[in-house]
């Protein structure tokens, strides 16, 4: 069979670098790069010796969540085709589910991180799990609630809803 | 140990570029999107810009008379959009648990075909027996079409559905299709660049003969056909990319064409849900 070679006598696995805005080098793996769309659409013109991305928008502590959102992806998604090929029930798919609702209830100010990082280097799944977030945060809230909650400054002149 | 960011009083979503916001909203209510209007000056206008509307209306919300809610709904969604920005719709999605006037139903869609919608979502009820689509709904810019009626009546679709190039996505389901031609035999799917498609329980008066024939079909899934004479409705598939169909509670003849490896999953009702999976790959 081809597709069932021995995992021992793969190559050595390709790493990219990424550099935050404070000047930090993260070393990670090409696919864990890869998810984000950013990267994946100008990597192959990229000489394989200069796979170095500076990353001006994301800090350190950032980068450091989104490295971790991405390695914990690709590698819950290889242990779900794994299962689902030797048709072995995994609730892989629920486990990654109830990861990634643990990893996003961070406060509001990370989240803006992530969601700003996520839409800078287009990490799909991330951006819509941030962006839900901040949804639910919104939806269950009055207007005087929300500014609360995310220190927004009623700045209108007249705000005819005040006497209710 | 790296600097401690000493922002945490600052308004941050504000800050946001207003496509993120717009995403943001794409996941909300239009009443609840309406709100952030009042928060400051920058949001004022955001959500008149915004190319995401999900319009819900659900019975549990209406705590006063069933016909007083029904009004401001109607005079929200009219007002919305007659004061809404000049600029592109992406998705109109309309869900709505009372009966509504299809006159107001089709303006509504007018409005949104006419900003060139992409995706369009309709959950309504009705107290006609059918409601009958505009005729552009299928000449018009839209990928992705879910219609879903209420279980009491049907949608009718215009003459010329079949007319489109744009819809990869068409999930339908209590819809009445136009009539064939004098035979029986319809042609149904001419979709150019159709992917996805879900019928069900749909219904067509005089019906021999289903042809699908979609060259870039890959999911086909059939519930129910539903034919009044009682009649066995034969199925001619030529989709030469299909990878998945799955049909329930389907009598009659299955001509599977040049189908080639296919999944089959059947179940039929009448077994309980009884299910059937006919080999891993089939060749023709």
């Amino acid at each position: 069979m081809k597709d069932s070679f021995n995992p021992s006598i793969e190559p050595p696995k390709k790493t990219v670098t990424l550099v935050s805005s404070d000047g930090y080098d993260f070393e990670v793996e090409e696919e864990v790069a890869l998810e984000s769309q950013v990267i994946k659409d100008g990597f192959e013109d990229k000489a394989v010796d200069d796979r170095e991305y500076l990353l001006f928008n994301v800090h350190s502590d950032t980068l450091e969540l989104i490295i971790k959102y991405c390695e914990k992806h690709v590698s819950s998604r290889k242990s779900i085709s794994a299962a689902a090929a030797s048709s072995s029930s995994s609730n892989g798919e629920e486990a990654l589910k109830e990861w990634d609702e643990h990893f996003i209830s961070v406060d509001t100010n990370t989240l803006y991180d992530i969601l700003m990082a996520a839409d800078y280097l287009n990490i799909k799944s991330l951006l819509d799990l941030a962006i839900q977030k901040v949804a639910d945060t919104i939806h269950g809230r009055s207007p005087e609630q929300i500014r609360k909650k995310f220190n927004i400054e009623n700045d209108s002149i007249i705000d005819p809803w005040a006497s209710e | 140990m790296k600097k401690n960011k000493s922002n945490t009083t600052r308004d941050r979503i504000s800050a946001l570029p207003d496509d993120v916001i717009h995403t943001i909203f794409s996941s909300m209510d239009m009443k609840k999107v309406i709100q952030t209007s009042i928060l400051a000056k920058r949001w004022r206008y955001l959500c008149m810009s915004t190319p995401y509307i999900n319009f819900r209306f659900h019975l549990e919300t209406c705590k006063k008379g069933k016909k007083i809610a029904r009004a401001r709904f109607v005079n929200f969604v009219d007002r919305f959009l007659y004061i809404r920005e000049d600029t592109n719709i992406h998705k109109f999605s309309l869900q709505c648990e009372i009966v509504l006037r299809p006159c107001g139903i089709h303006t509504w869609l007018i409005a949104a075909i006419r900003r060139n919608v992409q995706e369009l979502s309709l959950e309504l009820e009705s107290n006609e027996d059918y409601f009958e689509l505009p005729s552009n709904l299928f000449t018009s810019d839209i990928k992705v079409m879910k219609l879903e009626p209420s279980v009491n009546f049907q949608f009718v679709l215009p003459s010329t559905f079949c007319s489109t190039a744009e819809i990869t996505s068409l999930e339908m389901r209590r819809v009445i299709h136009p009539d064939g031609d004098s035979n029986g035999d319809v042609v149904l799917i001419r979709f150019a660049v159709l992917k996805n498609q879900i019928i069900g329980s749909c219904f067509w008066r005089y019906l021999n003969v289903l042809s699908v024939s979609t060259p870039l079909l890959e999911m086909l899934e059939v519930v129910h056909l539903f034919d009044p004479r009682n009649k066995p409705i034969k199925l001619n598939l030529c989709t030469p990319k299909l990878k998945s169909f799955i049909y329930t509670d389907l009598y009659g003849e299955y001509n599977l064409g040049n189908l080639a490896a296919v999944f089959i999953r059947a179940l039929y009702e009448e077994s309980e849900c009884e299910e059937y999976t006919i080999g891993c790959s089939i060749y023709f």
